[in-house]
């Protein structure tokens, strides 16, 4: 049977993956992640977005969640309508100000490198970012992205063609 | 993520190519780092034109090498990545932070008239 990726297809299909918080596996979440999404007719450059924005939610359960050694963290993906969603949760130490952490240049680190834009950029590159959080207990942050050019009236596959298997690279 | 280095004159280009993120930003500022600060070269091209991915982490590595560089009292200018990665250089307004050429030529041809 032919595999269809076209938006509603696949619909129930769910990505459920939990690694250590080691920075190796920010590459393995956001590829999973974009791999997952391009069930969705997304640009190249929105399924590159989707990967800053997954980067930096990992990214911060590597670098902050867990300052006694590598912890567990889950990413979650699942579609809702047109859009994806997915979530990325450690069991962490938390953020006690989740407003001020999501304020741009906010940073805890004593790294001089460390800019602080990981929320920014989740919220650039996302249609909505919630995070939730508890000292002592743990992160949840919710995003998610829908394809700039979804239109209901223009859903793929009414020409015979197939769906592509990855993000439609626009003209 | 690899790096090569090339030496033009006063001039280093660094060649990063690949991957600059929340795994890779140490690497990264380790090897730029020893290949210039620890050098008598008096300006850094930092070619980022085959970047392919960039976070806040590698971001924020770039940016480090930009202030370290001009605390040593030298140059820095940039061939930017294409795509998302220059938008989150352009997001962090990398523009006004440092000059930003097109292209290695361009950058070097520059560099030659600002000393002429």
């Amino acid at each position: 049977m032919a595999e269809r990726h076209a938006p509603g297809a696949g619909a129930e299909n769910r990505l459920v993956l939990e690694v250590p918080s080691l920075a190796v596996n920010a590459e393995l979440c956001r590829v999973a992640a974009a791999i997952f999404a391009a069930a969705l007719p997304f640009t190249l450059g929105e399924i590159e977005q989707l990967k800053v924005a997954v980067s930096e939610a990992v990214g911060n359960c590597v670098l902050h969640a867990y300052p006694g050694g590598p912890g567990r963290v889950a990413l979650r993906a699942w579609f809702e309508g047109s859009a994806v969603q997915i979530e990325v949760e450690d069991w962490g130490r938390g953020i006690a100000d989740v407003a001020a952490a999501r304020q741009p240049a906010f940073t805890t680190s004593t790294d001089p490198d460390h800019v602080g834009l990981g929320f920014a950029f989740m919220e650039q590159f996302t249609e909505a970012l919630e995070v939730v959080s508890t000292p002592g207990r743990g992160t949840l942050v919710r995003m998610r992205k829908r394809p700039e050019q979804a239109r209901p009236s223009t859903a793929a596959g009414t020409d015979g063609e197939a769906a592509p298997t990855g993000p439609r690279r626009q003209p | 993520m690899q790096i090569t280095r090339e030496a033009k004159g006063e001039t280093l280009i660094v060649r990063v190519a690949g991957e600059l993120d929340v795994q890779s930003a140490g690497t990264f500022r380790d090897q730029v780092d020893e290949l210039f600060l620890a050098s008598d070269f008096g300006r850094l091209l930092l070619n980022l034109s085959r970047v392919t991915f960039l976070d806040s982490t590698g971001l924020g590595a770039v940016l480090g090498r930009l202030r370290r560089v001009r605390a040593a009292g030298r140059q820095i200018v940039l061939v930017p990545p294409a795509g998302v990665a220059r938008t989150v250089l352009d997001l962090a307004a990398l523009g006004r932070a440092v000059p930003i050429y097109r292209s290695e030529r361009a950058a070097l041809g520059e560099g030659a008239q600002a000393h002429g």
